[in-house]
C-alpha cells in the first residue's frame, strides 16, 4: 500500500530541515570546496558513488520493482529474524558478535600491534601506571628513548589524559590487551541498542545495533588501542542511562541513573575531556528540558554532577601531581599554550584561522561520507533522504542531531587534523550518523509506502553486502580492512620474538629508525622542542643538520637550550642544487654533493643497510626498575649512529645488539636482531 | 514466419500502418543518405586489416577487437558489389540498421503499448548514433537487431510456450551477435535474464522446464560462437578474445573512473540529434516510462529494468568500462519506454482528443527528427569512431602529387580513412611509412576537428622543424589541413 497523500504531503520538521541543510552544505556543497585540494579527492569519490551505486544499489532497487512475491517479503523476513530473540538475548549477540569480528580484525589487520604514535605513548603510559608511578623520572640519555607524544624531559609520561592509559593498563592487568577494546566495543554496541530501542522503538534500535556491528571504522576502531574506542562506550553508556533515567518515575532509580551518567562522563573526562565536555553539554541541555517539566529531578542532577566530578578527579589529580596545575594538561606541557582551542598560530607555526576551522569542518563532514559505513553511496546522502522524510521529530532526534553538531563544532576550534580511520576526533559522534542511516529505510518506508517498503530495506541490505562482500579495493569495507592490514607493516613485526631468536640477554638493543628518525631525535637530544625540531629539520639541509647536532653533542657544559640555539645556527638551509642528493628516506632533503660528510655519508648507508624501525616497538618492551629507571635484561635503545657511545658509560657492559626490518620475498616485514656493528660505508643498497 | 508477420500486419489498423511505414521511410532515408558519409577510422581498420584481406586472415586474425567476425564475412561478400566501395561494406549493416526500426515497433507492440511501439519506433528511426552505426561498416547495427529479435522470441516463449524452433532461433541469433562482437554478451545476458524474469512470473515454480530450455539456448548460442571463432582461437589462444587489453579487468579506482564518464558519454550522445535539454526530456520520460512499466508494460517485468540489472552484474563481474557504444543496443527500448509518455499523455481529460492522431503524431516526430538530424548535420558533428571528413580528398591529390622520397604523417584518426581513400585513388600507401632515412619531404596531414594544429604536431614531436622545414601549407579539405615541410639541407 503507498501511504495515502496526505501523509506523503505532511511537511517535514523544521529541525530535520535544518539538520538536512546543514550536511548537505558541510558534506557535499560548498563548503567542501573550502578544502585545500579537495577537487580530485571529490572527483574520485563521485566516481565510485555513481560507479558502484550504480552497479549494486541500482539493480537491487529495480529488482524491488519488480513482481516477486519473495523479493517483497525478504524484508519482512529479516524482520522476523531480527525480532526473534529477546532484547537481552539480542544484546548479547549484537555484542558477542561485535567482539568476535573486532578481535578476528585486531588480528588480522594489526597483529595486536599498536600501530600509531597515540597507542604506543599511551601503552608505555599505562606500563609506567601498572609501575605504580604517574610517571618515570626522566632518563638521562632521553633522546634514546624518546617517542612522539610522550613528555621525557623533568618527567617521562605520554602527554594524553590519565584516562586512556588507565584503561590501557586494565588491559594490560589482563595479559590479552588486544581484547579490551574489542569488548568495550561489544559493550558498547549494546549500549548503543538498549539508547536506541528506548528512543526510536525495538525494531529499529536493532537495526541500529546491526549496522554499528556491521560498520568497518567501528570494528576497526574497536580492534586498537585508540582512546575513542573507551570514550563511545561511556558516551553510549551515557545515553542508555540517560533513556531509562528519562522513563524511570521514582527517586531510586532515577538516582542510580542520573549518578551512573555522571560518574560516565567523569570518566570520559580522563580520557578526552573535550568529548565529555560535548555529551556533558547536550545531555544537560536534554535533562534540564526534562527538569522543567519535572522540576522534582533537580536531586538528580546535583548527584550528577558531584558524582562527575568525582569521575574526573583521578584526571585532576594526575595532572596536579605530574604538571602542577590540576588544569594544567600534559598536552600544554609538550606543545605550549598554542595548544590550546580556538584561532591563533599552532604549535607548527601555522595560523589556525575561521576559515581553516570550516575548511577542517567540511573536511571532516565530507569524510564521514565514505568512511563510517564504505557503502557504495554517500553516507551523509542516505542519512539526510531519512530526514528529509521525518513527519516528526523527537528531542531523541534533537539531542543526536545537538551531540552531531556540537561535536563538530568543538574539533573544528581544534588546530590538529585528526586522521585514523577517517575523522577521528568525530568517531564520538560516528554513531550518530549510524542512527540516522538504520532509520533511514523506515523513514522512507512511512512517508512513501508502497514500494518503499520493501525497496528501501533491501537497498539498505545491498548496500552492507555490497561493502563487505565485493572487494572493489580500496573502496568498501573489504578494501578499508585490507587498506589497515598493509599499513605501517613495521609496526607489526614481531621484536621481542626476534630479540629471544638472537639469544640476547643483558643486552643493549640498537632500534634502527630512519635517517629522518634519528636526526629528529638528536635535535631533541641538544634541546629542541618537539615543533621546533620539526622545523628545524623540514627547513635544513639533513647533512647540515647533522653536522650541527654533532658539533653541539660535543658541548656538553652547556644548557639545554644554549645547545639548541648553538645547532640551530649551524643549521644550513635546505636549498637544492643542479642535482640534489635523492635519499632513500623520502624525507631527507640534501643540497647537493658538496653537502655530504663522512658522518652523513655513514648515516646514508646504514639506511641503505638496515630498514627502518619504530623505536616504539622497543619501548613497549623496556624493563623499568625499581627505582623507575630502565634496567633489566634487554633494554632497547634507538639506534643513533655515533651518538651511541653516549650510552657506553651506563651500558657498556653489556652487548650490544642491532634491530632493524627486513622484507621477505614475498613482501611481508619482519625484524632482525644481530650483534651491534658499526655500518659499512660501502654497503649495499637494500633491494 | 512469413505468415505471422503477414497476421501481424492485418491485425494492425490503417493509421498504425501507415505510421509505421512513414516512420520506416523516414528511419531509412537517414540511413541511406549517411552511406554517403566519408569513411570513418575504425570502419576504415576493419577494411584495412580483415575484410581487404585474404580470406584466410579475415577469418583468423584479430590483433584487436576491431574484427567483428561475422561482419567481417558479410562485408566481404557485399564488398564485390561495389567495387570495395563505403556503402558495399556498409550494406550490411545498413540493412540491419533500417530493420531495427521495425523491429523495435514489433518490440514494442509485444512488450509495451501500440503508442509506445510508435513513438519508440519514431525516436529510434532518427536516432544519430543508431544511424550512424546503420551506416558504420562494423557490427552493432547486427547486435542492436539481435537483441531486438531475441526479445521478439522471448515474447513469443511467453505467449505460445517454449518450442523447439523459438529455442533454434534464440540460439542462432543470439550465436550470430556474438559472432558479430562479443560484446552481444550484455544483450543476451539483458534477454535471457528478463525472459527468465518473465517466465518465473508467468509459472512460478512450473517454469523449471522453460528454464532449462532457455539455459541450454544461451550455452548453445555460445557454444555455436565459439565454433565461429574457432579459427581465431587456434591461431591465437582463447586470450585473444578474452584477456586482449581492450577487455581485461581494471583496477577498481580505474573502473570506477571511467565508467562514470563512460555513462555520461553514453546518455549525451543517445541524446542526439536533439539539444541536450530535449534529450534530457526524453531522458526522464524514458525515466518516467520505465518507473509506470509494471502499468504499462504488459509482461510485468521491466525489460529495461532486468536488461539494467543483467549488465550491472556483468560489469561488476568483469569491472572493466567498455565504449559507450556498447550499449546502443538499449537504446531501442529505452527509446520504446520514453514512447510510452504517449499514452501517459492522452491518458488525461485535456489530451485525450489526440488520441486519434497519435500515429500521425508519431510520424510527424521521426520525419522532424531526421530533418532536424540533416538540419544541424548531427552526424557530421558525431565523432564517434573516429572521423576525417577531408580523408577522400587529400588521398586523390597524395595520388597525383606525392613524390618518391614523400612521407604521410597522419596521426590517429586520420590514418586508417586516409589510407583506406589512398588505396581506392591508385595512391602508393608506402608512402604512410616511408623510413626517416630516405624522407625528403614531410607531408603533415592534420584534422581540426581534433585540435590538431601545426603548433600541436610541433609541440607533441610530431614534426622535427630542425631536420623539415620550412613548412607550408599545401591543402585544406573539409576538416582536414596538409601541410608541406623539405628536408633540410644541412640534414641532407
Amino acid at each position: 500500500m503507498t501511504a495515502p497523500a496526505t501523509e506523503r504531503r505532511a511537511p517535514v520538521p523544521a529541525l530535520a530541515v535544518a539538520a538536512a541543510v546543514l550536511l548537505i552544505a558541510i558534506g557535499f556543497y560548498p563548503l567542501p570546496l573550502l578544502m585545500p585540494g579537495h577537487a580530485a579527492i571529490a572527483r574520485q569519490n563521485l566516481y565510485y558513488w555513481v560507479g558502484a551505486g550504480t552497479l549494486t544499489l541500482g539493480p537491487v532497487l529495480a529488482l524491488a520493482a519488480m513482481p516477486f512475491a519473495w523479493v517483497r517479503a525478504l524484508p519482512a523476513r529479516a524482520a522476523r529474524l531480527l525480532g526473534r530473540p529477546g532484547p537481552l538475548a539480542f544484546a548479547l549477540i549484537v555484542g558477542v558478535a561485535f567482539a568476535v569480528l573486532s578481535a578476528a580484525l585486531a588480528y588480522y589487520a594489526y597483529h595486536f600491534a599498536p600501530i600509531t604514535e597515540d597507542e604506543i605513548a599511551q601503552l608505555w603510559h599505562a606500563r609506567i601506571l601498572l609501575h605504580g608511578r604517574l610517571a618515570l623520572p626522566a632518563d638521562p640519555n632521553f633522546e634514546f628513548f624518546a617517542v612522539d607524544n610522550v613528555i621525557d624531559r623533568g618527567a617521562w609520561l605520554s602527554q594524553f589524559p590519565i584516562g586512556g592509559p588507565l584503561v590501557l593498563a586494565l588491559g594490560q592487568l589482563t595479559r590479552v590487551p588486544w581484547l579490551l577494546d574489542p569488548l568495550l566495543g561489544a559493550f558498547t554496541a549494546a549500549a548503543l541498542y538498549h539508547f536506541c530501542r528506548r528512543a526510536f522503538g525495538e525494531m529499529q534500535g536493532r537495526a541500529i545495533a546491526v549496522l554499528f556491528t556491521l560498520a568497518p571504522v567501528t570494528l576497526l576502531m574497536s580492534a586498537s588501542y585508540m582512546n575513542h574506542v573507551p570514550v563511545l562506550f561511556l558516551a553510549m553508556g551515557t545515553l542508555a542511562l540517560l533513556a531509562e533515567w528519562d522513563r524511570a518515575t521514582t527517586l531510586r532509580p532515577r538516582l542510580l541513573l542520573a549518578g551512573g551518567m555522571g560518574l560516565a562522563v567523569g570518566f570520559m573526562a580522563t580520557i578526552r575531556p573535550l568529548d565529555a565536555v560535548v555529551v556533558a553539554a547536550c545531555v544537560g541541555v536534554f535533562q534540564l528540558a526534562v527538569l522543567r517539566r519535572d522540576p522534582g529531578r533537580w536531586r538528580d542532577l546535583l548527584l550528577e554532577i558531584v558524582l562527575g566530578v568525582v569521575g574526573v578527579a583521578p584526571l585532576l589529580y594526575a595532572n596536579w601531581a605530574t604538571t602542577g596545575g590540576v588544569f594544567h594538561f600534559a598536552y600544554e606541557v609538550m606543545w605550549g599554550p598554542a595548544h590550546r582551542l580556538g584561532f591563533h598560530v599552532d604549535p607548527q607555526g601555522r595560523p589556525y584561522t575561521p576559515l581553516a576551522a570550516l575548511a577542517r569542518a567540511a573536511k571532516y563532514t565530507d569524510e564521514l561520507n565514505i568512511f563510517v559505513l564504505q557503502w557504495p553511496v554517500p553516507a551523509l546522502l542516505v542519512a539526510i533522504a531519512g530526514l528529509v522524510s521525518m513527519r516528526r521529530t523527537t528531542r531523541w532526534d534533537a539531542l543526536l542531531l545537538g551531540l552531531l553538531g556540537a561535536q563538530l563544532v568543538a574539533y573544528a576550534l581544534y588546530w590538529h587534523d585528526g586522521e585514523f580511520l577517517g575523522p577521528r576526533f568525530l568517531y564520538t559522534v560516528m554513531p550518530v550518523v549510524i542512527v540516522l542511516v538504520a532509520r533511514t529505510p523506515f523513514l522512507l518506508a512511512d512517508r512513501w509506502g508502497g514500494y518503499w517498503r520493501h525497496a528501501a530495506p533491501l537497498g539498505a541490505l545491498a548496500c552492507i553486502a555490497a561493502a563487505w562482500l565485493m572487494p572493489m579495493g580500496p573502496y568498501g569495507a573489504i578494501g578499508m580492512v585490507r587498506q589497515v592490514h598493509a599499513t605501517r607493516p613495521t609496526f607489526k613485526v614481531d621484536l621481542a620474538a626476534a630479540t629471544r631468536a638472537a639469544g640476547a640477554h643483558h643486552a643493549l638493543v640498537f632500534v634502527h629508525e630512519s635517517f629522518s628518525g634519528r636526526l629528529l631525535r638528536r635535535l631533541w637530544g641538544v634541546g629542541f622542542t618537539r615543533t621546533g625540531a620539526a622545523q628545524a629539520f623540514a627547513h635544513g639541509d639533513a647533512c647540515s643538520v647533522l653536522s650541527a647536532v654533532q658539533q653541539a653533542e660535543a658541548d656538553t657544559n652547556q644548557s639545554l637550550s644554549d645547545r639548541a640555539a648553538f645547532a640551530a645556527e649551524r643549521i644550513a638551509t635546505y636549498a637544492p642544487g643542479a642535482a640534489p642528493i635523492r635519499a632513500l628516506d623520502p624525507a631527507i632533503h640534501i643540497s647537493s654533493e658538496l653537502s655530504l660528510t663522512p658522518d652523513c655519508k655513514a648515516a646514508l648507508a646504514s639506511d641503505a643497510r638496515y630498514g627502518s624501525l619504530p623505536f616504539g616497538l622497543g619501548l613497549l618492551l623496556e624493563p623499568i626498575g625499581p627505582d623507575g629507571r630502565l634496567d633489566g635484561d634487554v633494554v632497547y635503545a634507538a639506534d643513533l649512529d655515533d651518538r651511541n657511545d653516549a650510552l657506553r658509560s651506563r651500558f657498556g657492559d653489556r652487548t650490544w645488539y642491532r634491530a632493524w626490518a627486513e622484507a621477505a620475498p614475498d613482501g611481508s616485514v619482519h625484524a632482525v636482531v644481530a650483534r651491534y656493528a658499526a655500518p659499512p660505508l660501502d654497503a649495499a643498497p637494500r633491494p | 514466419m512469413i505468415a505471422a508477420i503477414r497476421s501481424w500486419w492485418r491485425n494492425e489498423d490503417l493509421p498504425t500502418r501507415l505510421a509505421l511505414l512513414g516512420i520506416v521511410l523516414a528511419g531509412g532515408v537517414a540511413r541511406f543518405s549517411a552511406l554517403a558519409q566519408p569513411m570513418r577510422y575504425d570502419e576504415s581498420v576493419t577494411y584495412l586489416y580483415f575484410v581487404g584481406r585474404s580470406w584466410a586472415t579475415a577469418i583468423t586474425a584479430y590483433p584487436f577487437p576491431n574484427n567483428h567476425l561475422l561482419y567481417t564475412v558479410m562485408a566481404k561478400l557485399a564488398a564485390p558489389l561495389g567495387g570495395g566501395a563505403p556503402w558495399a561494406l556498409r550494406l550490411p549493416a545498413f540493412i540491419a540498421g533500417v530493420a531495427v526500426v521495425p523491429l523495435t515497433f514489433a518490440v514494442g507492440r509485444a512488450l509495451f503499448t501500440r503508442t509506445g511501439a510508435l513513438f519508440g519506433a519514431a525516436l529510434t528511426a532518427a536516432s544519430t548514433p543508431l544511424i550512424l552505426y546503420s551506416a558504420n561498416a562494423r557490427g552493432y547495427a547486427f547486435v542492436i537487431a539481435a537483441y531486438l529479435i531475441l526479445l521478439l522470441v522471448g515474447a513469443r516463449v511467453r505467449h505460445e510456450g517454449a518450442r523447439c524452433c523459438e529455442w533454434i532461433t534464440f540460439t542462432v541469433v543470439a550465436a550470430a551477435g556474438l559472432a558479430a562482437i562479443p560484446i552481444m554478451l550484455y544483450p543476451l545476458a539483458a534477454a535471457a535474464f528478463w525472459l527468465a524474469l518473465v517466465l518465473l512470473v508467468d509459472r512460478g515454480r512450473r517454469a523449471w522446464r522453460a528454464l532449462a530450455g532457455l539455459a541450454a539456448a544461451v550455452a548453445a548460442a555460445v557454444g555455436l560462437a565459439l565454433l565461429a571463432y574457432l579459427p581465431i582461437i587456434a591461431a591465437h589462444g582463447i586470450g585473444a578474445l578474452v584477456a586482449n587489453r581492450f577487455v581485461q579487468a581494471s583496477a577498481w579506482p580505474q573502473f570506477f573512473a571511467q565508467l562514470t564518464p563512460s555513462l555520461g558519454e553514453m546518455l549525451a550522445s543517445w541524446a542526439q540529434p536533439y539539444s541536450l535539454v530535449v534529450g534530457g526530456l526524453l531522458g526522464v520520460a524514458a525515466a518516467a516510462g520505465v518507473v509506470r512499466s509494471t502499468r504499462v508494460s504488459r509482461e510485468g517485468v521491466s525489460v529495461v529494468l532486468a536488461a539494467y540489472v543483467a549488465c550491472a552484474v556483468l560489469l561488476l563481474v568483469s569491472h572493466r568500462a567498455p565504449f559507450a557504444r556498447t550499449w546502443l543496443w538499449a537504446l531501442p527500448v529505452v527509446a520504446l519506454s520514453a514512447g510510452t509518455l504517449g499514452d501517459a499523455l492522452v491518458a488525461g481529460p485535456r489530451l485525450r482528443i489526440l488520441t486519434p492522431y497519435l500515429p500521425a503524431i508519431a510520424t510527424a516526430v521521426a520525419v522532424a527528427g531526421v530533418a532536424w538530424g540533416f538540419a544541424t548535420d548531427a552526424l557530421g558533428a558525431m565523432h564517434e569512431s573516429g572521423t576525417f571528413a577531408g580523408a577522400e580528398q587529400v588521398a586523390e591529390a597524395l595520388a597525383t602529387q606525392a613524390q618518391h622520397g614523400d612521407r604521410v604523417l597522419a596521426p590517429i584518426p586520420s590514418n586508417a580513412p586516409l589510407q583506406y581513400y589512398m588505396l581506392r585513388a591508385g595512391a602508393d600507401t608506402a608512402l604512410l611509412s616511408t623510413p626517416d632515412s630516405v624522407t625528403t619531404r614531410e607531408i603533415i596531414v592534420l584534422n581540426a576537428a581534433y585540435g590538431q594544429t601545426l603548433s600541436w604536431a610541433i609541440a607533441t614531436g610530431m614534426v622535427d622543424t630542425a631536420r623539415f622545414g620550412p613548412i607550408a601549407p599545401a591543402l585544406h579539405a573539409a576538416d582536414g589541413n596538409v601541410y608541406v615541410a623539405e628536408r633540410r639541407e644541412r640534414d641532407r
